[in-house]
């Protein structure tokens, strides 16, 4: 019965994640600022999985692009743009270019990170308009099981996913309050879909959101 | 409206699902991880094959806190074609996916099936108004010998917007790395025990050998005896 312990880790973490409401408002409006000023909006995490979870999802936002070190010379960022930017860190290591160069184009960052983990160097808040705090114990496992070196069950995939869709929905929502209509992926296995989903690029490339 | 309302919509909603999940879906849990430790523990391999954005075992494999059970079938058959290991009696294929029928994975299921392997599928019947088959074959949960339900809404998105014409944002990547995790740490609580439970229904499937090891102390010496 050690998998409801892990279900627990989760449970309580994200319920951590629901004490910061206020902040989600904070971040959506930054991200709907951007959008109705040609901005856009790019998904950062270092390993790809969040990113890659939130762009082209079905009952995901047609805006969201992943954005990679690879990237950054097609994308061209300007201070319109922000990142969500996914760490696994509190403080800034191997990827301090990388966030200078988002910095340094003047686009905007909401960190989603540990933020109570001990800062070792350069913390990643200082580069960050918004914060979320993911409250996750670092890329590890959250269980002991007898006979295992190591505790199993990493819970950062599964939080940070709670708080990507969660922060979609608050966007989402700050669109509608303003009278306008973001455009939403519908599953491709859908019944319809196809028309629908043509009809909603056209309005994205219309909208740019 | 208050601050965060929509996202603490969103939290509420996914925190539901994980309530549904103990309450309706932990027999199975249980059931399934006996079979998967039954397998590992007489010697024979589990296999995942997941589809979707976030593919539970591409997103664990080789990370810390992930015992590494499950042989990542999608990338050895899906990427290079590597045979040799098809899943076969004794054995455990998981199979996760986005919705209840793919081409690909009904393929893959039907397959294994065949050769006696023991299959157990994570997801959740589609309605049939809104989501068509994709071919004329039976669904994954009717191909299975098992199916874990993740409780996908029915087109994926979990909130309605007054003036959006869809449901959004989608919960399927969620529950499936949940559930892989979950599976991972009960398989390893019962491999550290020693076994799985006796006479799991995997031996009326013609799948592993179910209490044969049940002296086995334990997980890795159990292998290292068989092999």
């Amino acid at each position: 019965m050690l998998g409801l312990d892990y279900m627990a880790n989760v449970e309580r973490v994200v319920d951590g994640v629901r004490s910061q409401a206020p902040v989600f408002t904070q971040a959506a409006r930054i991200v709907v600022d951007s959008a109705l000023n040609k901005g856009r909006f790019f998904v950062h995490d270092p390993a790809g999985m969040i990113s890659y979870e939130a762009s082209g999802r079905s009952a995901g936002l047609y805006m969201v692009k992943t954005l990679g070190v690879a990237d950054l010379q097609r994308y061209d960022l300007s201070p319109s743009d922000v990142v969500l930017y996914f760490s696994r860190r509190s403080f800034v290591e191997g990827e301090w270019a990388f966030l200078d160069h988002i910095r340094n184009k003047g686009a905007k960052v909401i960190g989603v990170f540990p933020v109570s983990m001990p800062t070792e160097g350069r913390a990643l808040g200082d580069s960050c308009e918004a914060i979320i705090d993911n409250g996750v114990p670092g890329n590890q496992g959250t269980v002991d099981v007898p006979g295992f070196s190591e505790k199993l069950g990493p819970i950062d995939i599964v939080v940070n996913c709670v708080i990507l869709w969660s922060l979609t929905a608050e966007i989402i929502g700050e669109f509608l309050r303003r009278g306008l209509t973001p455009s939403v992926y519908m599953t491709i296995r859908a019944q319809d879909s196809e028309e629908y989903n043509s009809r909603i690029w056209a309005q994205y490339q219309r909208q740019g959101f | 409206m208050a601050d965060g309302a929509d996202a603490m919509r969103f939290i509420d909603g996914i925190t539901g699902i994980f309530q549904r999940i103990k309450a309706e879906d932990w027999e199975k849990i249980d059931k399934a991880s006996s079979v998967i430790s039954d397998s590992l523990l007489s010697g024979h391999s589990v296999y995942c094959l997941s589809e979707g954005h976030i593919p539970p075992l591409a997103n664990s494999f080789g990370t810390p806190g992930n015992p590494n059970f499950f042989v990542p079938y999608d990338l050895l058959v899906g990427h290079f074609n590597y045979f040799p290991t098809v899943p076969m009696k004794g054995d455990t294929l998981l199979i996760m996916g986005q919705f209840d029928s793919s081409p690909f994975v009904n393929e893959v299921a039907a397959k294994c099936k065949v050769l006696g392997a023991y299959t157990i599928f994570v997801g959740t019947v589609a309605d049939r108004k809104v989501i068509p088959l994709t071919m004329p074959m039976l669904s994954l949960p009717q191909l299975c010998d098992l199916t874990i339900d993740a409780f996908t809404p029915p087109i994926e998105g979990l909130l309605n917007f007054p003036g959006l014409e869809v449901e959004a944002c989608p919960t399927a990547g969620i529950t499936s790395i949940l559930l892989f995790h979950v599976l991972n740490i009960e398989v390893a609580e019962k491999v550290s025990r020693g076994a799985g439970k006796s006479g799991s229904t995997s031996d009326a499937k013609g799948g592993p050998s179910g209490g044969k090891d049940a002296e086995t102390p334990l997980f890795f010496r159990g292998l290292a005896e068989k092999r």
